[in-house]
């Protein structure tokens, strides 16, 4: 027969590792997050954060007419999006919350204009971002430009291109459960579910 | 062609859907039906088989498209049967739908025969139209083995009777059945083989290329350098290209000129597989049934599954795949991608200078089923900067380096993360030898911390255009940069490699450079020191040593990019 006071012993002694590793968990994620986060912002705050000098010479001619593409998925059929289900959206490598999954997701539309009004917008964001994670952001970047930037901290930057917000939103909806779509710049509510 | 929708009721392991697109493409759009769509009132509908429509009746009603229902004879899987009750099911509904609406059809004239036996009087056999290809070689279906044979040269290959889109298959075969097989795999073969000649002759050919998210952007420049010069030796009519990039670096594809669509693994967005993939296939498939692209040049370890599936999908028969497999796999990598072989139409494998050196499983012969695919092992690829690369003075201007002795640091993805431990003894012994450092920055590295004020850095692209400016290199061993130095450099190199690469064997390929007096390398295994080999080094770059190391610089994307061209383009291939 077991010993059932040496078994709770050992039971509670268990516990209070399981206990302690969860609290140096959770330690160490908002520590890395922190990290990721003053990364960020010194990035943000240097000259030249999303230029990067691309220059293929005279010799690569362009792919003409290719100015209407866009993402395949806003021409899906609605009884075939229908079918599709809902993915994930991570909170960024510069915050830390213990259920990232709780929070709503969020779009937030970035326009294109100069880089260091963008830098400006989005340090503002991603400060209040890292100090109090309100939602997990899909980044909808009308440019190519700040993705490396965002990819770089984990956050998922979608290209749109010139895509009207009222044919985007009920796929990101469906893909990712996605409520609303916030201007970065303007700061006004560009999108809503309901 | 309309904007009216061709609705195919796909049944997997059917490949009559297949066939079926192929032969309706010229008569409006065509998407496989989904479970609950309702087709609208100028949609076509059509069910391959009377039972596929007997298990979707339900949700017609209410609808009145026009439907289409091809009446099969017996298969393993049924088929017209004559003892059967569903044809007086279906003649049922027939009467009850306005005229017109209902159309039956048969795939021969056997078919039609039987079909009109049993009812089905105003059955019509499915008639290709266009021109029919001959002197093809002659595809068997076995259905007892589930494989199709095909004739290559002298041997006798197959492949899975689904593994790919039967439309695809019948460019280049003529279909017949065994003689044993049943019926409708006869008529599916006579269908197969009439389908009139698709779109290889496309008058402004598209290309995709699919861009892996790698730890770098090696993937992504091998890419550029064989769109470069597929677009250089087509120039009357220069083909359109498309990435379809998971590389974060994919603003580097837009500004040269091609189109971008931005797209997120699994990975990136912590997703299970399986969801990730349905919505990457269907996307894919989109692409695809839109564009009708001549080729998919995909570049790494395996063929996403979500390019095999969506090229199995009715309507996205028309590309080629080519996969462009670089080799110096590690010995312990992962090898299950290598079995993708099956799929594809051309493997292109960009040489590797350092190939006596690869130990690993692309060292050997593929053993696995070739499938449709043939292998083609090119020169090296580079993205070779040719008349656009700057001479030192100018490339020194560009960079805003002044005129010392300079020595490049390129480390790749991540450079200052994975070097910081030999930082700052390489910092220290070019301190000690008056050479000075620029570290270059990748697109997708973390900007370095600017609280080290002697660190100079640059963020270019391509980086070999400036190349001249340098007196020396310090590098990653990875294929790209080792090439490009190897073939087109003569002052004197250090391999960093890097041993934690995913699958590249960068340490054998640093080893045999030096071993042929190409290089320096960093060897963890050496017993000399760190610090011993930068102070070796740097005395070289002090000195302006020049190194000789006649690899030769030959041209490996044009290689490839003629191999894509007489699969997509035939009658307009230069070489």
């Amino acid at each position: 027969m077991a010993d059932l006071s040496k078994t709770s012993t050992l039971d509670a002694e268990t516990l209070a590792l399981l206990r302690r590793t969860g609290i140096e968990r959770d330690e160490i994620g908002e520590r890395l997050a922190r990290h990721e986060y003053l990364a960020l912002r010194r990035e943000l705050q240097s000259p030249g954060a999303f230029s990067f000098q691309v220059d293929l010479g005279a010799s690569s001619p362009p792919s003409a007419g290719l100015s209407d593409l866009q993402q395949p998925e806003l021409d899906f059929d609605p009884a075939l999006l229908a079918t599709l289900p809902e993915l994930p959206v991570p909170l960024g490598r510069i915050a830390w919350v213990k259920r990232p999954e709780v929070l709503p997701v969020t779009g937030v539309l970035i326009e294109q204009t100069d880089f260091d009004t963008l830098s400006q917008a989005l340090l503002s964001l991603l400060a209040e971002h890292h100090q109090k994670p309100f939602a997990r952001l899909v980044f909808l970047c009308r440019g190519l430009e700040p993705v490396h930037v965002l990819g770089r901290y984990g956050f998922i930057a979608h290209h749109v291109s010139q895509a009207e917000l009222d044919q985007l939103g009920p796929i990101l909806a469906r893909r990712y459960g996605m409520s609303q779509i916030w201007s970065l710049q303007s700061g006004q509510r560009s999108w809503s579910r309901d | 062609m309309t904007d009216k929708r061709i609705l195919i009721d796909a049944l997997e392991g059917d490949p009559l859907p297949q066939l079926l697109a192929c032969l309706l493409s010229s008569k409006g759009a065509v998407q496989p039906d989904t479970p609950d769509g309702i087709p609208g009132p100028d949609d076509a509908l059509w069910f391959p088989s009377q039972h596929g429509f007997l298990s979707k009746m339900g949700k017609l009603q209410g609808s009145d498209c026009h439907i289409n229902i091809v009446i099969r004879r017996p298969s393993e899987n049924g088929g017209l049967n004559p003892d059967d009750a569903e044809h007086a099911v279906i003649s049922q509904v027939a009467q009850r739908l306005s005229p017109g609406r209902l159309r039956f059809h048969a795939l021969t004239e056997d078919a039609r025969r039987l079909a009109v036996q049993q009812g089905y009087s105003d059955c019509n056999v499915l008639e290709p139209q266009g021109a029919a290809r001959h002197n093809r070689p002659r595809a068997t279906i076995d259905p007892s083995s589930n494989r199709i044979l095909l004739p290559r040269d002298t041997q006798m290959r197959q492949i899975g009777l689904h593994a790919v889109n039967w439309a695809r298959l019948s460019r280049d075969y003529d279909f017949a059945a065994l003689p044993e097989a049943a019926p409708d795999w006869h008529d599916l073969a006579r269908l197969a083989a009439a389908l009139p000649k698709g779109p290889d002759t496309a008058t402004d050919p598209l290309y995709v290329f699919i861009t892996p998210n790698g730890v770098g952007i090696g993937h992504l420049t091998r890419q550029l350098a064989i769109a470069r010069a597929l677009q250089e030796q087509n120039p009357d009519r220069p083909p359109r290209i498309v990435f379809w990039s998971f590389s974060r670096a994919a603003i580097i594809a837009q500004k040269a000129g091609h189109g971008v669509l931005l797209r997120h693994t699994a990975e990136h967005l912590g997703a299970e597989d399986a969801p990730w993939q349905k919505w990457e296939t269907q996307a894919f498939a989109q692409f695809l049934r839109q564009h009708g692209p001549a080729g998919i040049v995909a570049d790494g370890s395996s063929i996403a599954p979500f390019v095999v599936d969506a090229m199995r999908q009715p309507g996205c028969h028309h590309a080629r795949l080519f996969w462009v497999q670089r080799g110096m796999w590690q010995a312990d990598a992962d090898i299950r991608g290598l079995s993708d072989i099956l799929y594809c139409d051309k493997v292109l494998i960009p040489g590797d200078l350092a190939h006596e050196a690869d130990t690993g499983p692309t060292s050997r012969r593929n053993p696995n089923p070739p499938g449709l695919s043939e292998t083609r092992i090119t020169p090296p690829v580079t993205l070779a900067p040719g008349a656009d690369r700057l001479a030192r003075g100018a490339a020194r201007r560009a960079l805003g380096i002044k005129w010392r002795r300079r020595c490049l640091v390129s480390l790749g993805g991540d450079a200052f993360a994975r070097t910081e431990t030999l930082r700052e003894e390489l910092v220290q012994a070019a301190a000690r030898s008056g050479v000075h450092l620029v570290w270059a920055q990748s697109p997708l590295a973390t900007r370095p911390n600017q609280k080290d004020g002697a660190l100079k850095t640059i963020a270019v692209y391509p980086l070999n255009r400036y190349y001249d400016a340098f007196d020396g290199v310090i590098a990653a061993a990875g294929y790209n940069t080792f090439h490009e130095l190897m073939q087109s450099c003569d002052m004197p190199v250090l391999f960093l490699p890097t041993a934690n690469a995913r699958l590249d064997d960068q340490p054998a390929r640093a080893r045999f450079a030096a071993d042929a007096g190409w290089a320096d390398v960093l060897d963890p295994e050496s017993d000399v020191s760190a610090a011993q080999v930068f102070a070796d080094f740097f005395a070289k770059v002090r000195s302006g040593t020049k190194v000789d190391r006649n690899s030769g610089l030959r041209d490996g994307a044009g290689e490839m990019a003629r191999e894509i061209s007489a699969l997509t383009m035939p009658e307009h291939t230069d070489g």
